[in-house]
């Protein structure tokens, strides 16, 4: 998995992000999550354009918690549901979450936690840069209501954290 | 917030706004931090500076959906008024103008003309959109040069704090008359460029009649609207 920093908003965060390919226990993982034995968010691989997606969605994450202003139970929940782009939080699961035979996943954790999350995945971990071949980019256009005049005065990636920071104005 | 900007360097302090340069996961960022003014009634002043920052995302969002290039936005804190937005590498049209009477003086403004006929053509699409900015000045707008040589670059504009949504050829006339003013006062003999940046407006616009006839009527009156009868 790789880490990144999450400053200067949080300079003491340090999170970490895998892609995964043909995961084989999703199901138990999504158990764990909800008996909160595992510290996690576990995100549809076809919905992430670039990593910075993530980053975005994983900073006010952890900037509105210690805030206390998370709307969702837990940080990590909060990461799905900061990807979306409607406030609804039950559809934000659908749309964003994995479902209990996915094979492609992205899992985010603290860095702290990445060696153990590690053991507990079954699947293969590859690069990151892969994402820009899985991500399925004509469903995240639709699903951001992304026009095509937007796609071509900026990259897909801008357009589509645009949206997710916008959303809280609507 | 101190925390914001630590390893930031503020580039400009406006009415309204600290702006400072940062880095956000890696990217170059601005961070705008909206600030609160003592001289106003501090609940009039609470409204006033989260109305502008609500508007700004509006507004940066609604010219991307209509093809106009606008910074990406990357993080916004509604408590304290903060926006991190996507640091865009270039040239102020402000600067652009200078630059140019400074480099050939004789030639009048021609060599700009590509680059003003672009700006009078997103103005266009953004008054169709009904997107009205509100402080259209040569400092919000920056030019992006292209790296093919042969290609205009892109014109970015910034700064919608006070833009609103409008469908009145009043507003729009206003806006553009805003514009002629801070174009004259700031490039003084630059009469013609603007008329180049005009002409571009009214090829592009859908209805353009109405919001010049209104710029028309605007420059005999001044900004603000009569309230006689």
């Amino acid at each position: 998995m790789d880490s990144f920093s999450l400053g200067p908003l949080l300079p003491d965060v340090e999170i970490a992000i895998g892609l995964y390919n043909n995961v084989s226990n999703c199901k138990d993982l999504k158990e764990k999550i909800s008996e909160g034995n595992l510290c996690i968010a576990l995100v549809k691989a076809e919905m992430i354009v670039d990593t910075f997606q993530l980053l975005v969605a994983a900073s006010k994450a952890f900037y509105h918690e210690v805030e206390k202003q998370l709307k969702t139970r837990t940080v990590f929940t909060e990461i799905l549901y900061n990807l979306s782009p409607s406030n609804k939080i039950s559809e934000c699961f659908k749309l964003f979450g994995v479902n209990d035979t996915a094979e492609n996943i992205i899992v985010v954790c603290r860095k702290n936690d990445s060696s153990s999350v590690r053991s507990e995945v079954q699947g293969n971990l590859v690069s990151l840069s892969l994402l820009d071949k899985i991500c399925d980019k004509e469903l995240v256009k639709k699903l951001y209501k992304i026009t095509e005049s937007e796609v071509s005065v900026s990259p897909l990636v801008d357009c589509v954290v645009s949206q997710m920071i916008a959303k809280e104005v609507k | 917030m101190e925390f914001y900007c630590q390893n930031s360097k503020i580039i400009s302090q406006g009415a309204e706004a600290k702006v400072y340069e940062g880095v956000f996961c890696d990217r170059p960022v601005i961070i705008k931090e909206r600030f609160s003014k003592k001289y106003r009634l501090p609940e009039i002043d609470e409204k006033l500076t989260k109305k502008r920052l609500i508007q700004e995302i509006r507004a940066l969002q609604r010219c991307r959906k209509v093809g106009i290039c606008t910074p990406a936005i990357y993080f916004v804190d509604t408590v304290r008024n903060i926006l991190l937005l996507q640091h865009i590498n270039g040239l102020t049209v402000r600067d652009l103008v200078s630059n140019e009477k400074k480099l050939n003086p004789q030639e009048g403004y021609a060599n700009l003309y590509p680059v003003i006929k672009s700006i009078g053509r997103i103005l266009a699409i953004m008054h169709d959109a009904n997107i009205i900015h509100g402080d259209l000045t040569t400092s919000n707008m920056i030019y992006q040069s292209s790296k093919e040589s042969n290609k205009i670059g892109n014109i970015f504009m910034i700064d919608f704090g006070l833009s609103s949504s409008s469908a009145m050829p009043e507003d729009k006339g206003v806006d553009l008359y805003v514009l002629e003013r801070a174009f004259l006062s700031t490039h003084p003999g630059s009469e013609q460029l603007f008329n180049v940046l005009l002409q571009a407006y009214k090829d592009n616009s859908k209805n353009p009649s109405p919001v010049i006839n209104k710029l028309d009527e605007v420059r005999m009156r001044g900004r603000k609207r009569t309230m006689v009868g």
